[in-house]
């Protein structure tokens, strides 16, 4: 409303940029909120498997990912169909290499980090990609492998396998029984999973007062890091 | 003061200077926003969405959360919804009242429609009864560009969900422009023209005597709907009960209109991949309804409110309400022209990205 009522001033004032700004602010707020934000446009039902070599060491960390229906037709809109109604593979195979490149950009990461000590381990090229259309369900899923470049133990320090998307456009749940396995770890080791905590609204208000290059003070970074799905995995 | 003088010596008679200074105020206002606006990249899992990202402020995240997990909430329902009623018809009202529900609170979240629809009316200083039908009209018009951009381009020449990206981009651009345009119309008539019929009655060493129309009087707004549309006599909007000009009305029907919700093409799609196009086109009509209560509500609030201020300085018939009535205008003309710009410019740079 102040923005409104200094318009009043305006032939008598030199001040046209501060009123800019001033009207900029109410445009702004009138907006109210970040629409990436404020509501997911999807659901990904998700899955993960850390996958480990003969010597016990961490190698890779496999995820098959259950998009709604809602997305999942819209996926499949306009491409050809089988007589069962799916999707050629041919069309698969080339939706999945478009949702890996854009994965790939660093913005986004996989939605995935994995970390050991604090330290972001590196992954390689996604591996064993595949789209499949679920007929039973007419959903879509995506499998993936991110393979660590410098395959590790888990014995001295817990590796930490984070999932989430930053905008919240996505939802991920990993509800599902057997969501989180580690099949081929050595016996000793254990897997947990750690369901986000729910956003308060403090702290969603400052994360999003927080432009997307800002840096994260430190209370607000591990308050950030609870928001997203975690696995920890520890091999005593 | 060189502002004054500056503004008294622009004579806005000729439509060449008038031109140039609405082209002078977008380049300014465009080179400022670019500077500030941030448009998102394309997600890797795109959908039409909506392509601002502007910054959030305090409580209303709070808001927005919780508006955010209603409208899931039945969004997460509507292709259940949707195969119900393909099995069953009697359990039709069920799609139907979801996608009303969808409707009311998706336009209580995060979207254009209503903050340019509450501002335009104010302008305008429109009847209740004409806000709340432009509120109706835009959204059903939203639900019927919805329908018919899915209808045609997924229905009838089967294109991707990419493609069907790529238009609503398009279509967004388009309704952006309008806007820009629509704003720029309201800031000639509520900002400029009174601003420089101001400064001409202070100065009384101009000649004057043709530039009667330029002066600040309770007349304006009329003598703007006939400069504007060719309208003789037209009354002052307060005396006239529900005479909505449809001339006047399409700029902010399209500028709201042309952009389709994301939640309908959503279901749209989906429905017809269900072959049962039907209940995708009454649910999309449905939310169009539910979106339109709300916006109505929203700009008869803020039409209220308007004249609330406007009559606590005396109403039309006193200075003071004249000024506040004035300001009021003038302000929510500028707020249209910067929706405009900051829409345009990230859907531009949005544009760019996807395309």
């Amino acid at each position: 409303m102040a923005a409104i009522l200094r318009i009043g001033r305006l032939e008598r004032s030199g001040r046209l940029l501060q009123w800019l700004r001033a009207s900029l602010a109410a445009a702004a707020l009138f907006m109210w909120g970040n629409s990436a934000q404020a509501h997911p446009h999807m659901w990904i039902e998700a899955k993960m498997d850390l996958q480990f070599d003969a010597q016990g060491q961490l190698v890779s960390l496999a995820q098959i990912w259950l998009f709604d229906e809602m997305f999942s037709s819209y996926a499949k809109q306009g491409l050809p169909e089988t007589a069962e109604g799916a999707p050629p593979q041919a069309e698969l195979d080339k939706i999945a290499q478009d949702w890996m490149s854009a994965l790939a950009d660093p913005m986004s990461h996989y939605f995935t980090t994995i970390s050991q000590g604090g330290d972001v381990l590196t992954v390689g090229e996604p591996r064993g990609v595949k789209a499949t259309w679920q007929a039973q369900t007419d959903q879509l899923s995506l499998r993936f492998e991110l393979p660590l470049l410098q395959p590790v133990f888990a014995n001295r320090l817990p590796v930490t396998v984070s999932v989430a998307d930053p905008t919240y456009f996505v939802a991920y749940s990993f509800e599902e029984p057997n969501a989180v396995t580690a099949l081929t770890a050595p016996a000793i080791c254990r897997a947990v999973y750690k369901r986000p905590n729910r956003l308060d609204d403090q702290v969603a208000a400052r994360l999003a007062a927080i432009p997307p290059s800002g840096v994260l003070p430190p209370d607000l970074l591990l308050a950030a890091q609870a928001l997203q799905h975690r696995v920890e995995l520890s091999c005593p | 003061m060189p502002m004054s003088q500056l503004s008294a010596s622009i004579h806005l008679k000729s439509a060449v200077t008038r031109w140039f200074v609405v082209l002078v105020l977008l380049a300014a206002a465009n080179l400022w926003f670019n500077g500030t606006v941030q448009a998102q990249s394309p997600h890797p899992f795109a959908v039409p969405e909506q392509t601002l990202n502007a910054p959030s402020l305090g409580w209303f995240d709070q808001w927005t959360g919780q508006i955010a997990i209603w409208q899931s909430h039945f969004y997460r329902q509507l292709t259940t919804a949707v195969r119900a009623w393909k099995a069953d018809g009697l359990q039709a009202w069920w799609l139907l009242a979801l996608s009303f529900a969808y409707g009311v609170f998706h336009a209580l979240g995060p979207g254009h429609g209503k903050a340019i629809l509450s501002a335009y009316v104010v302008a305008n200083r429109e009847t209740l009864k004409n806000g709340a039908i432009l509120a109706f009209v835009s959204s059903l018009v939203q639900a019927l560009v919805a329908i018919a951009l899915v209808g045609v381009a997924a229905g009838i020449l089967n294109v991707t969900g990419a493609v069907l990206n790529e238009v609503t981009a398009y279509l967004e651009l388009i309704a952006y422009a309008f806007l820009v345009l629509l704003g720029t119309w309201l800031i000639y008539r509520h900002v400029l023209i009174p601003v420089v019929g101001l400064v001409r009655t202070k100065h009384h060493d101009h000649d004057h005597s043709d530039h009667h129309h330029d002066h600040h009087h309770d007349h304006d707004h009329s003598q703007g709907d006939q400069a504007c549309c060719g309208h003789s006599h037209f009354p002052a909007p307060e005396q006239v009960a529900g005479q909505l000009s449809w001339r006047k009305a399409w700029g902010a029907i399209l500028a709201i209109g042309l952009r389709p919700c994301s939640g309908a093409i959503l279901v749209l799609v989906f429905a017809l991949s269900q072959q049962f196009f039907l209940a995708g086109v009454a649910a999309a009509l449905a939310m169009g309804l539910g979106t339109g209560i709300t916006v109505a509500t929203l700009a008869l609030t803020s039409l209220s409110i308007s004249r609330v201020v406007a009559s606590a300085g005396g109403g039309q018939q006193r200075p003071w309400g004249r000024r506040i009535g004035h300001t009021l205008q003038a302000g929510a003309a500028l707020l249209v022209f910067f929706f405009g710009i900051l829409l345009f410019s990230a859907a531009w740079q949005y544009s760019f990205r996807l395309l």
